[in-house]
């Protein structure tokens, strides 16, 4: 079969919209500017013909500020160990998916 | 930008609570993976709000505390079911639309009260330690002695009454002060009393206490069996044939025997005795510990140390010893739910859940409990899963609160009926005390950022150290 040469539905290469293209040692490029924290992808096909999945890589590097949805500030220096407690009492759903602590270690507590 | 000595990316993120809540270790030897607190949270892919429960009975049925419930599957090749609650003086049917039919209100007021269904006779068993035995078979409730005039009744009469039954076989075996009594086969009316042979009395002292049935594993074959426990001792009891006639005065057919396994575990909690399939078989023990004897084994070990709490929030050690026999304990997928009376409570108030997905599928993290679970006042809780039935019921246990009985882990409830009223669950997760990498150091935390998924409302969060929390709780807002 063919290769297309593009697949998608913007209509200029490189528009940061969702682009399919035959690129390089990989047959088909997502091109996707985005900064998420985590990244799964969904493959969806319904071309009515054969189809499978060879081989799926991402390209990407970390960004420098990581993005997660909530913040709690604080501004505050604390002991060498540090819990957090977490609480929620709204009577609907609640899930954590992820928890980190945002802060930098000092001088030493209880020297001498 | 990047904060000088910042704390790096591999240390920065609290790992996920997969070892669950541990009230007995110190702040400092907290593994990664354990949570200090898991009040109402579960880890279930991601840390999530447990769920609540909702009223079966929208009013209440008078103030008193639930005693006994109990679905009684029947019908045979036209299964039905009847939900069955015991409280103040009656036994009724409650139905799914929370109405009720009584049974009877003759019971003594105020006692324990369980239900056994034997399904060779198709007919429900009750019994209370102090009436006569009683049986249903979704039409005629009667006493057993009006079924035959039988003199051979436990309660009936001078008779000691049954306080707890379990099946063998072609038998009911049943708990009274004399001991462990049996039927004659097949029959629920004609029960041993007092026999030299057919009567299986404890090698220690004391009375019999519960009662479970349990399948021993042998080389190649599997043998009935119950397990049968005083408050510091348990048994098990086997056999193949347990006699032609247990009124008589020898024996015949009867190979049947108790022996002691243990003389220190035992349990004062018959509503704690749980069997969850392919794991084995759990109970609350005298001691208050959570003893666990694997499917086909009779070599246990205590499952419940990790609740046994060192802290201010109380664990399974501050169970009132007064009140054992509220504990419960009940498996409903992927939970066996410990419930336990804490201080002085009469009823059962905190629960604590045992992940058993996570036993079968990754035994070498141990036993993984969450909890403490509050809110909830249940004293006696069943499970419903014939007939296209699936849902854990309680009954309430605070008289003050009425008569009602509710579906608990309720499918996308988050608060907890209790009585009439309706109350937010409330979630409270500690993570453990990391040092970051940098254990002689101090920390300067500017903030904390999390994904959390919460439709309504704000979360907070507070920030604790060794010596305690430190200020206030802070809310969550959105980046």
């Amino acid at each position: 079969m063919a290769i297309p040469d593009k697949w998608g539905t913007g209509t200029l290469w490189g528009d940061g919209r969702l682009w399919v293209k035959p690129f390089g040692s990989n047959p088909y490029v997502l091109v996707v500017e985005q900064v998420p924290q985590r990244v799964a992808v969904e493959i969806a096909y319904d071309g009515g013909g054969d189809f499978y999945i060879d081989s799926l890589s991402l390209m990407t590097r970390a960004a420098p500020q990581i993005e997660q949805r909530y913040q709690a500030y604080f501004d505050a220096s604390v002991g060498e160990r540090v819990a957090l407690e977490i609480g929620y009492s709204a009577g609907d759903d609640f899930r954590i998916d992820n928890l980190r602590v945002i802060g930098r270690s000092q001088h030493k507590r209880n020297s001498g | 930008m990047a904060l000088r000595n910042q704390i790096p990316e591999s240390d920065a993120t609290y790992p996920d609570p997969e070892l669950g809540v541990n009230l007995r270790a110190s702040e400092e030897e907290l593994k990664p993976g354990e949570a200090r607190l898991m009040q109402n949270v579960v880890f279930n892919a991601g840390t999530r709000s447990r769920k609540g429960s909702s009223r079966v009975n929208s009013s209440s049925l008078g103030a008193f505390k639930c005693l006994g419930g109990h679905k009684y599957y029947y019908g045979g090749a036209s299964p039905t079911s009847k939900r069955l609650i015991a409280y103040g003086t009656k036994i009724s049917v409650l139905s799914d639309a929370g109405s009720e039919t009584n049974l009877t209100s003759s019971m003594t007021t105020g006692k324990d009260t369980h239900f056994l269904t034997w399904p060779v006779t198709d007919k429900v068993y009750i019994c209370n330690g102090t009436d006569e035995l009683q049986e249903y078979d979704g039409t005629t409730f009667q006493s057993e002695s009006t079924v035959v005039g039988s003199s051979q009744v436990p309660g009936n009469s001078s008779n000691p009454p049954l306080r707890m039954m379990a099946p063998i076989l072609d038998r009911m075996m049943g708990i009274t002060s004399n001991g462990i009594e049996r039927t004659d086969p097949r029959v629920g009316s004609v029960w041993s009393k007092g026999s030299s042979w057919a009567t299986l009395r404890p090698i220690r002292g004391g009375m019999f206490t519960a009662l479970y049935p349990f399948t021993l594993r042998g080389t190649d074959s599997l043998y009935p069996g119950i397990i049968a426990c005083q408050s510091n001792a348990y048994y098990v009891i086997t056999g193949t044939m347990f006699g032609s006639d247990v009124t008589a005065a020898s024996a015949s057919n009867d190979d049947a025997s108790i022996k002691l396994l243990s003389t220190n575990v035992g349990t004062s909690s018959p509503y704690s005795m749980e069997s969850v399939p392919g794991v084995g078989l759990f109970w609350f023990t005298s001691d208050r510990n959570v003893f666990w004897l694997p499917e086909g084994s009779l070599v246990g070990r205590f499952v419940g140390d990790k609740l046994q709490s060192n802290g201010t929030t109380p664990g399974i050690e501050s169970a009132n010893l007064a009140q054992l026999g509220q504990v419960w304990m009940k498996f409903f997928y992927p939970y066996l739910v410990l419930a336990i009376p804490v201080g002085n409570d009469a009823y059962a108030t905190t629960q604590f859940w045992l992940d058993i997905r996570t036993l079968i599928n990754d035994p070498g993290r141990g036993p993984v409990w969450y909890g403490p679970m509050t809110g909830q006042s249940v004293g006696r809780a069943w499970v419903e899963t014939q007939n296209g039935d699936n849902a854990l019921r309680g009954g309430e246990g605070n008289s003050s609160n009425g008569m009602f009985v509710y579906q608990l882990q309720a499918p996308n409830v988050f608060t907890d009926a209790q009585g009439t009223t309706d109350t937010n669950i409330s979630c409270l997760y500690r993570t453990p005390y990391p040092d970051f990498g940098a254990p002689s150091r101090g920390k300067y935390v500017q903030n904390v950022n999390a994904d959390l998924f919460m439709p309504t409302g704000t979360a907070t969060c507070r920030l604790y150290d060794l010596d305690g929390p430190l200020g206030s709780a802070s809310p969550f807002t959105a980046l």
